[in-house]
């Protein structure tokens, strides 16, 4: 398997893609080790956060806004039963018994549902009153121009050359 | 112009005229007329007694105020004594004239015509009463480089029994040969027309006074009836003296004085001192003149034969076709060198054919070939060319007189172009060094013709030839202006005129302007460079100079008549209140009547200078400003687009925000429980 990846890696054009999958492979690693470490938490943990992970695959956005915004709230919502978990002692046992527990799939869910909530509403928001302050700062500007208008004449938004008794040139 | 006149005319009837004297208009002298003035009663300024008589130029002459501090130097019993001399606001006519104050004459006019009959006078009496005072009067003309122009019995002011000398009348209210009889003139200024007859020398007062003895001790005018043509052609053939002598009954003393003031050499012509030394009781005899030599053989032209050169040198001028094939085919040259036994003159006749020849054959090649040949044959006579005859110091009369009266000015302006007078300077045999100003002069004038901007041209001319001659622009028509103080004053006049031209300025004021005050050659040169708004803006800073020169304080008028003519200059000034501020403060100007002020407001580099700098600041602030409005436009415009550039990372941080407090309530919540 490693000779496949390390032949893989080696060849030309795929260089590049090789490594970003390498990288992504020792993550996965490292979360694995991680996670049999404390094999019980991430019972609890990884079905609690699986909107999360549907958001990150779903999300076409190159910032993956979505994801950040779902995950956040999410994690926010199943920490409150990780710490229970530990404070109850780090077993399958304990955990399968939260797990058990309709109103933590509801919390870890109901967070991720905050999440989508605030990614589909505030976004709306910002563009509506980002527009109502516009038409405001342009009545202003607008204003200033007829100033400048007012004071300088018509020529002023013109690219017109002068000589110098005033008449244009060419 | 009832009111201005009721304003210039004193209470006392009296106006005033130069800088201490006054003139009564109501009261004429006809008897003391001049040629081109007429007289009037004057008095020195707050006089009880009217003796004194003004000159006022009213006949469209050009006075010789230029030789006015010669004449004041003057101080002899047979010579008008002139006191004063200046500009005149004449009510008469509401017009503005030159004026001359003179002593009254103690006598009247000695002849009233040519015409009249006298008593013969004693010969010893004539030349102890008549010739002694007046040589010595012309003496002292002589003296200051003056030529009188205007000696004859009509302008001598004389009794017989009267115990005074006979007094010369004026000669200043017009150029001489202006009114002077042709019998009067010198045969070269004879040949010549009245007005282009030029300064003259005191030989040719020498030649009138010796025509004035002549018809005193005649008592009579020996060429009565004659007229001016068969009189010339009489004095070409036979000569001035024997013209007018022929058998008149003379003393031998007076056939001596005659014939040595008569002579038409002016090399061999008596001069004033000759005449002192003879009327002291020298006896002087006179040479024989080259120009009364006969040929062996006649020169048979246009049917008529012709024996010497003088006489035949109108008729060249008649006849140019036929001139120039007598010239060309050298039918000239050979009675020159054959018959006249010639040479010398036959070889400059032919130089002249030879240069004309060498320049190319242009329009008018005859008429020029005709006059150079002329000057050849006759150097010290007048240039004949299409029809007109002046003497070189008379082109510029002549011009003047063409001018003033809208007569064709072509001639005279190739008269100069084509160099006649230079040529007839390089002609001339003996004193060529005192003629070589002329010839440098019209080289000069030469330049100017062939020039036709502002400041050149036959108008530059015309005064640089004649520096008495008023302002002919027809919008200072009426006011003669002559001095450079008088100018702006009379464009102030003309500015109160509801028919006034367009702009106060035209050819003949540039060309004026610039004869009087070569300091401003600089800006006519701005002035034929530029638009025509920069054109009258230059005017103004020359008349702006003008006026802190030579005056008036005021000219409401004129500085109005500027500020409507530039106006639309205000617009050099972009900031609209600055413009209105200039707008109203022109108006402030006008009434102030000084062109400074206008200067100083539409033509001042460092404001206009400021206010550039300003507009193009302005004008960055206002692209800039269109630039944010169509950044908040495409913000209004482009909504999904909006959410997603900045409400979505807006999201993100919301819930980030709240997700944190949510994970520090959980975690705190925790540790106090636990």
């Amino acid at each position: 398997m490693a000779k496949e990846q390390a032949a893989k890696a080696a060849k030309p054009g795929k260089k590049e893609k090789g490594a970003r999958k390498g990288g992504a492979g020792k993550v996965l690693f490292v979360l694995m080790i991680f996670l049999v470490t404390i094999w019980s938490t991430a019972c609890l943990i990884v079905p609690g956060m699986m909107p999360t992970l549907v958001a990150l695959i779903t999300d076409k956005d190159r910032e993956k806004a979505l994801a950040l915004t779902v995950g956040a709230t999410n994690f926010a919502g199943c920490l409150p039963f990780v710490l229970q978990l530990w404070s109850m002692g780090q077993n399958f046992d304990n955990a399968m018994k939260l797990m058990r527990d309709p109103l933590t799939w509801l919390v870890m869910l109901a967070s991720a549902g905050v999440g989508y909530v605030i990614y589909i509403i505030v976004p709306d928001i910002v563009a509506t009153f980002m527009a109502g302050s516009a038409s405001g700062k342009i009545a202003r500007l607008q204003k200033n121009l007829e100033e400048l208008q007012r004071v300088w004449g018509p020529d002023v938004a013109t690219d017109k050359q002068f000589d110098a008794l005033g008449d244009i040139q060419g | 112009m009832q009111q201005k006149t009721e304003r210039a005319e004193g209470a006392n009837g009296f106006v005033p005229l130069g800088g201490k004297s006054e003139v009564a208009p109501a009261s004429p002298l006809p008897t003391f007329d001049g040629v081109g003035g007429t007289a009037y009663v004057a008095r020195l300024r707050g006089a009880s007694s009217s003796d004194l008589m003004a000159l006022i130029c009213r006949n469209g002459y050009p006075p010789r105020s230029d030789i006015v501090n010669q004449l004041r130097g003057i101080d002899n019993p047979a010579v008008l004594r002139l006191l004063d001399s200046g500009m005149i606001d004449f009510p008469v006519d509401g017009q503005r004239y030159y004026g001359f104050v003179f002593e009254q004459p103690l006598n009247g006019r000695f002849w009233q015509s040519l015409d009249e009959v006298h008593a013969p006078l004693g010969e010893d009496f004539v030349n102890r009463r008549f010739i002694a005072p007046l040589a010595d009067g012309l003496r002292q003309f002589a003296d200051v480089g003056l030529m009188h122009g205007s000696v004859r019995p009509t302008n001598i002011f004389w009794r017989e029994n009267s115990s005074g000398a006979p007094q010369l009348g004026e000669c200043v209210t017009a150029a001489p040969g202006i009114g002077q009889p042709l019998l009067f003139e010198s045969l070269e200024r004879a040949q010549a027309a009245p007005h282009a007859r030029g300064t003259g020398t005191i030989l040719d007062d020498m030649y009138a006074l010796g025509v004035t003895v002549l018809l005193l001790v005649l008592g009579r005018n020996p060429l009565k009836g004659i007229d001016d043509a068969t009189l010339l052609r009489l004095r070409l053939e036979r000569g001035s003296f024997a013209t007018l002598v022929e058998n008149a009954k003379l003393a031998p003393g007076h056939v001596e004085l005659l014939r040595g003031l008569l002579h038409d050499d002016p090399r061999q012509r008596w001069n004033a001192y000759d005449l002192e030394q003879w009327c002291s009781g020298q006896r002087l005899s006179p040479k024989q003149s080259e120009f009364s030599k006969r040929a062996s053989r006649g020169l048979v032209f246009c049917g008529k034969e012709y024996w010497q050169i003088r006489p035949l040198v109108p008729v060249l001028w008649a006849n140019v076709a036929e001139a120039a094939k007598l010239i060309d085919g050298g039918e000239l040259d050979r009675w020159l060198r054959r018959s006249m036994n010639d040479d010398e003159r036959a070889d400059r006749v032919q130089d002249a054919i030879d240069t004309l020849k060498n320049s190319g054959r242009t329009a008018y090649y005859d008429e020029q070939l005709v006059t150079m040949a002329t000057i050849a044959l006759d150097p010290n006579g007048p240039i004949g060319y299409r029809g007109q005859v002046v003497m070189p110091s008379g082109v510029g009369g002549g011009l003047a007189e063409a001018m003033r009266t809208g007569q064709n000015l072509q001639i005279m302006g190739e008269v100069i172009s084509n160099q006649f007078v230079g040529f007839w300077v390089n002609q001339q045999s003996g004193g060529k060094a005192d003629l070589v100003p002329l010839a440098q002069s019209f080289e000069r004038m030469r330049g100017h013709v062939e020039r036709a901007n502002y400041g050149s041209g036959l108008e530059r001319v015309v005064y640089e030839l004649n520096p008495t001659l008023a302002c002919l622009s027809p919008m200072l028509r009426g006011q003669n202006v002559i001095a450079a103080k008088d100018f702006l004053g009379a464009l102030e006049r003309a500015a109160m005129q509801p028919n006034r031209p367009n702009e106060p300025f035209d050819r003949h004021i540039a060309s004026w302007v610039i004869t009087k005050d070569r300091s401003f050659d600089y800006m006519m040169r701005a002035v034929n460079s530029s638009s025509n708004l920069q054109r009258i803006l230059t005017v103004l800073n020359l008349y702006d100079e003008w006026q802190q020169k030579h005056g008036p304080e005021q000219i409401p008028a004129l500085t109005g008549w500027f500020v409507t003519l530039l106006e639309p200059l205000t617009r050099r000034y972009f900031n609209r209140p600055t413009r209105d501020a200039v707008a109203a403060a022109l108006q402030q100007a006008a009434a102030g009547g000084r062109l400074k002020a206008v200067v100083e407001l539409l033509d001042n580099p460092a404001m206009v200078e400021r206010d550039q700098q300003s507009f193009a600041a302005a004008r960055q602030v206002y692209r800039a400003t269109l630039q944010q409005i169509a950044l908040l436009e495409r913000h209004k415009k482009y909504h999904a687009e909006v959410a997603k550039t900045y409400g979505r990372p807006t999201a993100t941080y919301i819930a980030w925000v709240l997700s944190a407090m949510a994970i520090v309530f959980t975690i705190l919540r925790s540790l106090t429980a636990g």
